[in-house]
């Protein structure tokens, strides 16, 4: 798993969200849909995983960059590039969906590998 | 036949009613390691694995699946879709597709996806290892 740098540790804020439904999916999800309290919508997006933990990146999207990516108008990345507040959220689950850590980030802090291609545009399944 | 992991399916319309026997050539994602012990194994076996829920019944059936392709070209296609979302995949998934037969004495499979994708559930006794040869890396 990759190491990350300059990511400060905090309790994960967002405990509350509840799952909407998975957007890509293979062999478990990869990138699921949740929604807030106020029906903001949040992404948990996979990156990354070892013998211990699921990690994965938690953002909120604006309800208008979301329908973008589902119509194919633009791609994950550009999703992604376009969070709220430009504010991440790394979180690793175990396999009791416990929280391990949590990291508070931004985009420019991100591994590059925990980011995906241009080319990754939606593709229903 | 029971399945390999009855004790864990949802009780009703798991594996759904339309999983049939199937006599046909698969390939799926597996680790170079041939005997990687994730290769064949459901993604809900794998510890820890890579969910959001616990109470979604279809989720939950479709863990206990394995997945797998009809052509090696869909399954390769698969891959570097995947690659192209989730750069990482390959933790999870493994570098190499590996072809195999499978009977009906094996399990039974869903129908096959626009992009050449089914589920296979494995009876009660099978063990998919030797059955399947490594015939391409992908990564």
């Amino acid at each position: 798993m990759e190491t990350l740098n300059k990511i400060t540790q905090i309790p994960f804020p967002l405990a509350h969200l509840t799952r909407v439904r998975d957007l890509l999916y293979f062999d478990g999800p990869l990138l699921s849909l949740f929604q807030g309290n106020e029906g903001e919508y949040y992404l948990y997006y996979w990156c990354d995983a070892d013998e211990e933990v699921n990690r994965w990146i938690v953002f909120k999207v604006e309800s208008k960059a979301l329908d973008a990516y589902l119509l194919r108008q633009t791609s994950l990345l550009q999703l992604i590039t376009k969070a709220v507040k430009q504010q991440f959220y790394i979180v690793d689950l175990d396999d009791d969906l416990t929280i391990l850590h949590c990291y508070s980030t931004s985009l420019k802090d991100l591994p590059p590998s925990y980011l995906p291609s241009q080319q990754s545009f939606y593709k229903a399944d | 036949m029971p399945f390999k992991y009855q004790a864990d399916l949802p009780p009703t319309n798991c594996p759904p009613a339309n999983y049939q026997p199937t006599n046909r050539e698969a390939y799926r994602f597996v680790h170079e390691d041939v005997n990687h012990p994730n290769n064949f194994l459901p993604v809900f076996k794998i510890k820890p694995a890579r969910k959001l829920s616990t109470t979604d019944d279809s989720q939950v059936c479709k863990g206990y699946g394995l997945s797998m392709f009809d052509t090696l070209e869909n399954a390769s296609n698969r891959y570097n879709s995947l690659t192209a979302d989730n750069p990482n995949i390959w933790r999870s998934i493994g570098t190499h597709i590996a072809k195999g037969q499978l009977t009906e004495r094996c399990g039974v499979c869903g129908s096959v996806d626009s992009r050449g994708h089914f589920t296979f559930h494995e009876y009660e006794g099978i063990d998919l290892v030797n059955k399947f040869a490594i015939v391409l890396r992908v990564k």
